[in-house]
């Protein structure tokens, strides 16, 4: 008989747990079955057993992944879907499923059919990013198609309420579920498409619940709804996992009411101190402006033309001077080069020129003198005088005269009046 | 916001823009920059009186009995209601 080691309790159970806890395969999947035993602890963690018709297997469903869970309250006899690790508990030797998601029994056939219209409305270009539209940065006033008594339209209300006390808040009431749904939910939008009602953004949806909850908003209609609205849309159903069509169809999607009301409305606070920016960018920029304007003309005033006018007058005419002196300058030596060059020929013309000069004086000298002894001046200097009448004739004879007439007589230095008294026999 | 005025609050806000991108930019003659001050203060002005004119009502959508579609204001939240608006009665058919 052949020996064996012999395990520990412990031992075979950690090695069962490594066995099991390995596998890819057993550590992502999910699990269809009936929920018997079900009960839940004061700390939130829910505990059963998933069977079907020949076995079961224990199931633990904690307080942070069944808080995420929207769906009809689980109970004893449900068929579920559930996701989850297969995970081992040494000290009793037990396995179990440790459960992350939960989905009613017929939601494969759901999501099936949404997955099936998703792609029918896509191929359509219902989906498409191009027809998307800017929300209005503004809303003076926001439509809401949404349950008149549920808590997303308390929602939208008080955070809308809390960023623009001033916005209007005009609702379409609807059913957000169950039969009606859907076609409430389009009559509630068109409604607000409405021109007469004057509304710049629709907000439509419902808080947050199960995939079938929410089907009304993966309905045809209703995604077609959402795609042709008049009035940009946002789509604000609650949930976390998978998006419903009409968020694809909508022109903004939000995870929540709350959050649809965030990004459509904006705060009173920072449109205030946006128009505040705005005063100081415009008093600022005045300013500089006039600054900048102050600076040049101090520069400009500055400048000596203006501090001292006679001195930039001063400096021409220094300027002037020294213009002339340069000229006068350039001027001298020029004569004076042409001088130095023409000098032996200068010398040689000046000398004669002088020559004839002297001689040219001396036969003036001697032409002069005989022209004196010509001249009355020198007839008169020897005690002549020359009679003349008023009208300048010379008399020479008393018949040329009247009595009393005043005549003019010429000496060698000076002349007299006298008056004509009478011939002298 | 979008008040329908002469001009709206979205056109106002973006002239505004326009205005002070150009002051900045410094570009202008010292005439145009006050008549462009002037233009944007006024825009500002405006905005401001735009803001203060919204009247922030919450009315509720509901047929009357002729099958009309009428507005109708909703109820005031009151101190001790933890609602925040109720629709106008439970005679008025909401959908």
């Amino acid at each position: 008989m052949e020996e064996t080691k012999t395990y520990s309790v412990s031992e075979i159970n950690s090695i069962v747990k490594q066995l099991l806890t390995g596998p890819d395969i057993l550590r992502n999947i999910w699990i269809q079955g009936e929920i018997s035993n079900y009960s839940k602890s004061h700390q939130g963690h829910i505990y059963f057993n998933l069977k079907d018709a020949k076995s079961l297997i224990a199931c633990t469903f904690f307080s942070y992944s069944n808080g995420r869970y929207k769906g009809k309250p689980l109970e004893n006899g449900m068929e579920i879907k559930a996701f989850g690790g297969i995970s081992v508990y040494e000290p009793r030797g037990q396995y179990n499923l440790n459960i992350s998601k939960v989905e009613e029994l017929g939601q494969g056939d759901l999501l099936l059919q949404i997955e099936e219209l998703k792609r029918k409305l896509a191929a359509q270009g219902v989906f498409d990013p191009e027809r998307k539209r800017k929300l209005p940065a503004f809303p003076w006033r926001i439509g809401v198609a949404t349950s008149p008594t549920g808590a997303a339209i308390e929602d939208i209300i008080r955070i809308s309420k809390q960023r623009f006390p001033n916005i209007d808040i005009l609702i379409s009431p609807c059913l957000v579920q169950g039969d009606g749904a859907p076609e409430s939910i389009i009559s509630a939008i068109n409604l607000l498409n409405d021109p007469k009602w004057d509304v710049d953004l629709i907000i439509a949806g419902r808080g947050g619940g199960s995939t079938e909850d929410l089907m009304a908003f993966n309905d045809e209609k209703v995604v077609l709804t959402f795609a042709g609205s008049r009035v940009p849309i946002i789509s604000a159903v609650g949930h976390q996992i998978d998006s419903v069509l009409s968020d694809l169809a909508a022109d903004h999607f939000a995870p929540t009411p709350t959050a649809a009301a965030e990004m459509a409305v904006p705060e009173m606070e920072l449109v205030e101190s946006g128009l505040a920016e705005f005063e100081v960018r415009l008093k600022t920029a005045l300013k500089n402006q006039a600054g900048n304007l102050k600076e040049k003309l101090r520069i400009l005033t500055n400048k000596k033309a203006f501090l001292d006018p006679r001195s930039m007058l001063n400096d021409r005419i220094l300027q002037l001077d020294e213009i002339n002196s340069r000229i006068h300058l350039l001027g001298k030596n020029y004569l004076m080069g042409a001088q130095n060059k023409f000098s032996p020929v200068s010398n040689g013309l000046l000398t004669s020129f002088k020559s004839q000069l002297e001689r040219k004086k001396k036969e003036f000298q001697l032409l002069s003198g005989k022209l004196d002894g010509f001249s009355p001046l020198g007839t008169l200097k020897r005690g002549y005088s020359v009679v003349r009448k008023k009208g300048k004739k010379v008399v020479t004879s008393p018949v040329q005269l009247e009595k009393e007439e005043e005549l003019e007589v010429i000496l060698a230095e000076g002349r007299i009046r006298v008056s004509y008294q009478g011939e002298i026999q | 916001m979008s008040k329908k005025t002469e001009i709206s609050f979205e056109q106002a806000l973006t002239e505004l823009e326009q205005i002070a991108e150009n002051l900045e930019r410094g570009q202008l003659t010292l005439e145009e920059s006050i008549k462009s001050y002037e233009r944007g203060m006024e825009l500002k002005i405006l905005c401001q009186a735009i803001l203060a004119e919204a009247e922030g009502k919450i009315e509720y959508l509901s047929k009357s009995g002729s099958g009309e579609t009428q507005k109708k204001t909703a109820s005031p939240k009151s101190e001790s209601s933890s609602r925040a608006a109720s629709p106008p009665s439970d005679d008025d058919e909401l959908f």
